[in-house]
């Protein structure tokens, strides 16, 4: 296994230290091209490839070893593989918690002072339009296996208009329904794949449970940063994956915003979705539901205070944190927490909960891919460093000593490239949630995009956090209607594209 | 004070009981929760005082296996220790020309050194990651000492000058010029010694704001080796450990836990040092 | 000595005025002394604030200077309906925690002067500690502190008074209320300790020639213990008002400025402008209505008293 991957990454880097020179990042490299040129003629092992004898430091900035410390520690150790496979390469890896490498990377690299790669996330597109990243394009294309095995989602969010900012990411979580089986078999459930499949049918459970028990029946993670679960569910009145939100046009600067847009014929199912998530918060769940976190839901289904959420994520972990022995899955109505699909939009669910936009409308769309927090960029390095740090990305996403433990057991999640799904599916034992997540990608994995992935405008993680889930958020605390806040959501989007 | 009635004696002890209740009550619940297992934590039949066999240190035993927290609390101690000698030595003669000597320009110099005080941090945050990164501080003990020196600096110099303009009478050092010492010898060997409560109030103050601060730290670190625990506390807040609150409150426990019974060991000299008599 | 004495016997007939240069003759040292101060103020203030107020006019995203761009930001700024909301709630919320800090941290001092100084070192150490636990834990406490179904409050409320709780940090006026008791909760300490400094410092003479002439318990009070708190009072809201506009940590880990952004505050909007959006000089903007906020107060406050000798502690 590991020899195959280890073959592959040195035929990528021998293809690749030809092409660096072709990206016309910087015509200051330029002499030391021809340098890396010989070494891929000779056609050697990778440590002689990456620049003959003298050490590489790579500084490494990451969030998702900073996740919890059993992953760290397996970071830590692969680490040390990857540098010996490599001989020559040192890698200092340092980690941010996802809400704080932003704000790092935003002083580290506006002084000029960029790690050789790290774990950018959507900001990582603002970094390579100001030109403190390289196109990848000629690294991805120099292997033989990219970009033909990422991910939907991940493709979709490396690219930009047709180039490469970003190296992929290695791993991706989904978010999907979650439901805790105690309180809906209490209301009458027994068969959720088929009774909760539908959103009519997961309304009408969730109703009962609202009216039957003390529990919140249904809790909105309305935290404008946990508003995942609507980008997900947001696309479920339309099929195939196709974006709520906006659309490329002739222009790319002016993209077409579908929300609350009267001349778009797919007005009805986007301003439905933004409505739906507004009034299910306001009438199910908790007053504190505009500022809840994903990360408060496990204690509260485990405690039978919330019934279902549309957060949940393949990361089994989380919950037997909490609680040890938690039961997954159905287990006849015994079960402590279950993961299932989106539901579906059906065309009654639109009457049935008021909606009159959704009204005959259908869609699906099982869960939300994320993608795009995950993103890995190399930034400007010499061309020995970027190259050492594109050998680390592709030992990341291709190694199956580091990619199958890592996504299989110490951080339950989807890996970056699709062939390694079915490997973690064989190899693994998984909880009934991770596996049915695994599901999920795997049924609408062709179709699974991350909100804002393929916008492919500079401010789009502003305009998803900011302009989309806030504005949103700002609804659910009833800061303003239901009404008005399809239109509120549009001009927001228009005035950060004007900016 | 002087006609005091058993009656009025049970009200002050009533009325310093509720304050007492108020500034510990939010601690306990933390305390408690450090205490229990996750699940116990938040179960509602763990009642308010859990029964003693449910108390358990594995929060701590796992929040000091999973992070080294020995380096976190070196640093710390290096750090605070090292900008509260810094902050002094620059600040006594600092507070001393503020509050004794009359140059010209001195007032506008020192409304300018009181602005700093006031200064919003987070709008200078990238500027100042500038300036270090010129200088190679990034990512250094020395670096963050620098700046938590600077960063306490303005509140040392205020609390300072102002004992050295109202404790010591100003005859004492005109006695000591009379007598031949220069202006600088009568600072050291006649004002410095009589301010030793006032330097104390001073270095605790600095201490404490050195080991509570978390913006600087934050912004001019990112190597866990020179992590303080300040900020290794926020990071914790940051991962998934945030699902797990008896292991979050174990952290907090240990991050409050240092200063606050540094000050009540050592508070009864700030009194002293504040009251400038 | 003889140059004094000569200075003094012209001062005294009005002779000469001290000049300038006398001035700085006489008080060079004093130079020497601010030097390094000012020095280190520069890198860490100075020179940041300088430039921060230089990218006000640009159009910077991150930190490299972009383009010059006039006044746009500042009508950006103007516009904005969230800044008028921050803007105001800012407001609110340092005129109520100051007021508070104040308020609790002066009756905190009184209080334990009465008590014997054998009692007063622990009692005073146990009702100052909040002051000295990190801004950023107090968040912490506080959020643990006020959840609805965790907390210890909603619990006692629904176990003792048999009512169910609000939700203290989401529901009508309470998210309001719980940042502003969570941050007085944290600083009154500060009042509270230079108030006790400052009482402890009066002469005990002045109460007994008071006691004599048959003043009362709250005569004395009035004549011989406020006036000598008028000084630390000036301080005290200088300072907290300041630290107050500037607090981040405590209230964006207690709320984050939700639910929604019901209780966004310009420091909140400040970080998510410049680390969320990527906007630095939006994000210097909103800093100069934060610094426009806290200079304003100093003003205020060192005019009310006019004579800047009474500034010092």
């Amino acid at each position: 296994m590991q020899s195959a991957a280890a073959a592959s990454t040195v035929g990528a880097l021998g293809a690749l230290a030809g092409c660096t020179g072709g990206g016309g990042e910087n015509t200051d490299d330029s002499g030391s091209d021809s340098n890396t040129d010989s070494g891929s003629d000779s056609n050697t092992d990778s440590g002689s490839d990456s620049s003959g004898s003298e050490s590489i430091t790579i500084d490494y900035l990451n969030a998702q070893a900073a996740e919890n410390s059993s992953i760290k520690s397996h970071f830590q150790e692969s680490l040390s593989t990857f540098e010996e496979q490599q001989g020559n390469v040192t890698v200092k890896m340092q980690t941010a918690s996802y809400g704080d490498i932003r704000s790092k990377l935003a002083s580290t690299v506006s002084s000029g002072n960029p790690p050789t790669m790290a774990e950018s996330g959507g900001g990582g597109l603002q970094f390579y339009l100001d030109g403190k990243v390289p196109d990848h394009s000629p690294f991805i294309e120099g292997t033989d296996r990219l970009p033909g095995d990422y991910t939907a989602a991940n493709l979709d969010s490396a690219k930009y208009r047709g180039e490469y900012w970003s190296a992929g990411g290695m791993r991706h979580t989904n978010s999907n329904l979650g439901i805790s089986p105690k309180l809906f078999s209490q209301v009458g459930v027994s068969d959720p794949a088929s009774e909760l499949s539908t959103w009519s049918g997961f309304l009408d459970a969730v109703r009962r449970i609202d009216e039957q028990t003390d529990a919140i029946a249904y809790e909105e993670t309305g935290v404008p940063g946990d508003l995942e679960s609507y980008w997900g569910y947001a696309r479920t009145a339309y099929t195939g994956g196709t974006d709520p939100w906006m659309r490329q046009s002739d222009d790319p600067e002016n993209p077409t915003i579908v929300v609350a847009n009267e001349d778009h014929e797919d007005q009805g199912k986007t301003d439905g979705m933004i409505k739906t998530c507004v009034k299910m918060a306001h009438e199910f769940s908790s007053s504190e539901s505009a500022q809840r976190g994903d990360e408060e839901i496990p204690s509260l289904m485990l405690t039978g205070k919330v019934a279902s959420f549309n957060y949940a994520v393949p990361t089994a972990n989380r919950w037997r944190a909490i609680k040890e022995d938690v039961q997954f899955g159905w287990n006849d109505g015994e079960g402590d927490f279950m993961l299932l699909p989106h539901p579906k939009v059906d065309a009654e669910f639109g009457s049935n909960f008021g909606i009159s936009e959704l009204e005959g409308v259908e869609g699906e769309h099982g869960g939300h891919m994320w993608a795009l927090e995950q993103q890995q960029t190399l930034f400007n390095a010499s061309d020995a460093e970027q190259n050492a740090a594109w050998d680390l990305n592709m030992f990341l996403l291709g190694d199956d000593e580091f990619v199958l433990p890592a996504w299989g057991e110490h951080y339950e999640s989807l890996p970056g490239l699709q062939p390694k799904l079915q490997k973690i599916l064989d190899e693994y034992e998984l909880a009934q949630s991770t596996e049915q997540a695994y599901k999920n990608a795997d049924t609408y994995g062709k179709q699974y995009s991350t909100t804002g992935a393929s916008w492919d405008v500079r401010d789009t993680d502003p305009i998803r956090w900011t302009d989309i889930n806030e504005t949103i958020s700002e609804a659910i605390a009833g800061q303003h209607s239901i009404e008005e806040t399809p239109s509120l959501v549009r001009s927001r989007i228009q005035d950060r594209l004007a900016q | 004070m002087i006609n005091e009635t058993r009656r009025s004696r049970y009200l002050l002890y009533a009325a310093l009981g509720v304050f007492a209740l108020f500034a510990l009550t939010p601690y306990f619940w933390v305390v408690r929760t450090s205490l229990l297992t996750n699940f116990a934590a938040i179960n509602p039949e763990t009642g308010y005082l859990p029964a003693l066999d449910a108390l358990t240190l594995t929060a701590y035993t796992d929040i000091w296996n999973q992070f080294d927290f020995v380096t976190f609390f070196q640093n710390s101690v290096i750090v605070s220790v090292s900008a509260t000698l810094i902050s002094l030595v620059f600040s006594i003669p600092g507070a001393y020309a503020f509050a004794r000597l009359d140059f010209p320009g001195r007032k506008l110099l020192f409304y300018t050194a009181v602005f700093t005080i006031m200064f919003p941090w987070i709008v200078i945050t990238i500027p100042v990651y500038e300036v270090f990164y010129v200088f190679g501080l990034i990512n250094t003990l020395p670096g963050i000492i620098i700046a938590l020196s600077i960063f306490v600096l303005p509140q040392t110099i205020w609390l300072l000058q102002g004992f050295f303009r109202q404790g010591i009478p100003e005859n004492i050092e005109e006695a000591a010029l009379i007598d031949g010492h220069t202006e600088i010898g009568a600072f050291l060997r006649i004002v410095l010694p009589l301010s030793a409560p006032a330097v104390g109030a001073a270095a605790l103050f600095s201490f404490l704001t050195a080991w509570n601060n978390f913006l600087w730290v934050f912004v001019l670190t990112s190597d866990e080796d020179v992590r303080t625990a300040t900020v290794a506390i926020h990071f914790i807040l940051g991962s998934d450990v945030l699902r797990e609150w008896n292991i979050l409150m174990a952290a907090v426990v240990l991050l409050v836990a240092p200063p606050v019974v540094f000050y009540g060991l050592s508070q009864r000299y700030v009194g002293e040092g504040l009251g400038g008599a | 000595m003889s140059q004094e004495t000569a200075q003094h016997i012209r001062q005294k007939y009005g002779l000469e005025e001290t000049t300038l240069m006398d001035r700085v003759r006489e008080n060079w040292i004093g130079y020497l002394f601010i030097v390094p101060t000012f020095v280190m103020f520069t890198i860490l203030f100075y020179y940041p604030i300088v430039r921060g107020v230089f990218l006000t006019f640009t159009n910077t995203r991150l930190g490299e200077a972009g383009s010059f761009v006039g006044l746009e930001n500042y009508s950006w700024l103007l516009t904005n309906d969230l800044f008028h909301f921050a803007f105001g709630w800012t407001l609110a919320f340092v005129f109520g925690t100051t007021l508070l800090q104040l308020v609790i941290g002066l009756v905190a001092a009184l209080l334990l002067s009465e008590l014997r100084s054998r009692w007063r070192d622990w009692t005073s150490a146990i009702i100052m500690s909040p002051y000295f636990s990190a801004p950023l834990a107090g968040g912490v406490i506080w959020m643990w502190f006020l959840n609805s179904d965790f907390g210890m409050l909603p619990m006692i409320i629904s176990d003792f008074l048999g009512v169910q709780a609000p939700s203290f940090l989401a529901d009508g006026i309470w998210p309001y209320v719980s940042l502003i008791v969570a941050q007085s909760w944290h600083d009154y300490g500060y009042a509270g300790i230079i108030y006790a400094a400052a009482i402890v410092g009066i002469p005990r003479e002045q109460y007994e020639a008071a006691a004599l002439a048959g003043a009362g318990r709250l005569r004395r009070f009035r004549d011989v213990t406020l006036p000598h708190l008028v000084t630390p009072t000036i301080i005290i809201l200088a300072l907290r008002t300041a630290w107050n506009v500037a607090e981040f940590a405590q209230p964006f880990e207690l709320t984050g400025g939700g639910p929604g952004t019901r209780t966004m505050l310009m420091s909140i909007l400040t970080y998510e402008t410049a680390y969320v959006n990527l906007q630095f000089s939006r994000a210097y903007t909103l800093g100069m209505a934060m610094i426009l906020v806290s200079m304003t107060a100093a003003i205020f406050y060192v005019t009310v008293i006019k004579d800047e000798e009474e500034l010092y502690v």
